[in-house]
């Protein structure tokens, strides 16, 4: 499989391997490909493509107060007065 | 002592709660350095509220169904204040901040949450060896995995450390290591057990289910957990009535299918088990029906496109800036993406990922996503027409025995064709139980597995039970 093709599709899940990993990763996920791409012989002409229906109930769109409140906050590195400090990114 | 033993001891005075959770405690102690199912114990906590259920007892309250009942947990789950990991770097210090709905209603019947459990990381693999806490290895030999990714649930199971745990299906992740290790492993309809708290990973097959060491335990932590749940939009609003109460009804006359295009090339040991899994029910009335599922071999491929694409959209929140990890000194902002998912997740994950990517990608989706939603349908449709000649299906549960450790992820998709038995009721949304069905090869456990249709776990565990009373006589 063409090395650039894995290599766009790690771009496309935010991923990024090595020049040496990608030559393995094309070679196991051509194999992966191949097995999924199967499921061409299947003749599913006028099949619907529907998933098993989930049971639906939506709830209503409004807001409601979390119940521990305190434990969110505590998850962030810092409080201060009103402020909460995120994680530094960059 | 089983959880149903367990409970009415307590009832009856004969036992403490506190002696249930100091007994689960030392078996934890003694085995699990050697096995590996628990990756934390909630020792202190749980000793408190064993105390706390015995002062309840002593003051006259009404217990509930699960009084004094240790329970573990896969890793998971969330359960306020402790840590929920998915046994993976990227969320190894994840706190849980609410607790899921499974695990309340435990709580709320007065079981008792004694830890919790290895499982393959984000529930991606079938031998709970891609874990960041190394692999559970199988009580029955320890040179074998448990199987997964509930892995550690299974292997508590069987080891006697607690009678019930919670594990989660999404392809097998729950029948298949109860297959390995000899333990009942029940995967319910979809919407049945609210997922309010389950971290996500194939959202529309995910499903909490009950890991027991017999069929009576297993319904009975199926009764607590199932029902409708306002948490969960995908929750089933129907008041069901309590599978227990339906255990003991005869199964004479119940029309068992046998699947004929679903057992080319198998194990003739495993065939051997199964044959003798049928012939067990055929003594019991039941009656054996051949039926077609030509599209059923197709639920492997099947599932591993429509779970990867919805694993990698659910996994993409795992960039760095919300949830866990974070790469340390990153050059820039594309760097904080790649290396932290680099660096946080497994190979497998990262696998599913790639997966998920190419089959929703412009060029692969229609031959890929919209097919295996076409296939689906026709998987379905198979199912739906083998329930109107049949009421309960039978398979075994896996094609092979536990492997040795190591081996297991030798070949990707040879490991992936190991849910041909299982994938099939999660893409056709059936409910399923694995039960032992007696030795195969080198002397490790089968299971053997009773498929009901959609919501029809009444027939499942009564079918499932009668056989396991017989088999066991």
């Amino acid at each position: 499989m063409d090395i650039k093709y894995i290599e766009r599709l790690a771009k496309s899940a935010k991923l990024k391997f090595t020049p040496e990993d990608l030559q393995d990763w094309s070679v196991k996920m051509e194999k992966i490909f191949t097995w999924i791409d199967q499921l061409a012989q299947v003749e599913t002409s006028g099949v619907p493509a529907d998933i098993v229906s989930p049971v639906l109930d939506l709830r209503e769109d409004a807001a409601r107060a979390f119940e521990n409140i305190p434990a969110i906050i505590s998850a962030f590195p810092a409080e201060e007065e009103k402020m909460i400090r995120v994680k530094k990114v960059l | 002592m089983t959880a149903s033993e367990i409970v009415k001891n307590i009832k009856e005075g004969k036992t403490t709660a506190l002696a249930a959770a100091e007994n689960a405690f030392r078996i934890i102690k003694e085995k699990n350095p050697q096995i590996n199912a628990f990756i934390e114990i909630f020792e202190d906590a749980a000793l408190a509220r064993a105390k706390e259920i015995d002062a309840k007892k002593a003051a006259g309250k009404k217990l509930g169904r699960l009084a004094g009942v240790p329970v573990g947990i896969k890793d998971n789950m969330l359960y306020s204040g402790h840590l929920a990991t998915c046994a993976s770097k990227m969320l190894a210090n994840h706190k849980a901040v609410y607790t899921a709905t499974a695990i309340q209603r435990i709580i709320d019947e007065d079981g008792i949450i004694v830890g919790r459990l290895n499982m393959d990381e984000f529930a991606m693999g079938s031998s709970t060896e891609n874990s960041i806490y190394g692999a559970t290895k199988n009580p029955l030999d320890q040179t074998r995995v448990a199987g997964g990714s509930s892995g550690g649930s299974a292997a508590a199971v069987c080891a006697g450390m607690v009678p019930l745990a919670l594990g989660s299906d999404t392809g097998g992740s729950i029948r298949q290591p109860a297959s390995f290790c000899g333990v009942v492993g029940v995967k319910p309809t979809h919407g049945r057990v609210s997922r309010y708290g389950l971290v996500a990973f194939g959202s529309s097959v995910d499903q909490i289910g009950p890991i027991a060491a017999n069929v009576e335990d297993a319904a009975l932590l199926f009764d607590v957990i199932s029902g409708a749940d306002a948490k969960d939009s995908t929750s089933n609003q129907t008041k069901f009535e309590d599978v227990s109460k339906n255990l003991n009804k005869s199964i004479a006359g119940l029309k068992v299918g046998i699947p004929t295009d679903f057992f080319e090339n198998l194990d003739p040991e495993i065939k051997k088990t199964f044959d003798n899994a049928k012939n067990v029910l055929k003594n019991l009335g039941a009656q054996p029906v051949d039926i077609p599922l030509p599209f059923a071999k197709y639920s492997s491929p099947c599932y591993y496109i429509l779970m990867s694409a919805e694993a990698s959209s659910n996994l993409s929140r795992f960039d760095g800036l919300r949830y866990g990890y974070q790469t340390a000194n990153p050059a820039d902002l594309d760097e904080v993406y790649a290396k932290t998912r680099m660096e946080g997740f497994g190979p497998e994950v990262k696998r599913r990922i790639m997966i998920g990517h190419y089959v929703l990608s412009k060029e692969r989706y229609e031959a890929t996503c919209v097919k295996a939603r076409q296939v689906r349908t026709l998987i379905r449709k198979n199912f739906e027409d083998a329930f109107k000649k049949v009421d309960i299906i039978l398979t075994p549960t896996s094609p092979t025995v536990a492997a040795k450790l190591g081996k297991a992820a030798e070949d990707q998709v040879t490991t992936y064709l190991a849910d041909l038995f299982t994938c099939p009721g999660n893409m056709a949304n059936l409910c399923g139980v694995s039960v032992p069905c007696g030795n195969a090869a080198e002397g490790l456990p089968a299971g053997v597995q009773f498929y009901a249709d959609s919501d029809r776990e009444d027939i499942m565990f009564n079918a499932a039970y009668a056989y396991e009373r017989a088999a066991n006589k």
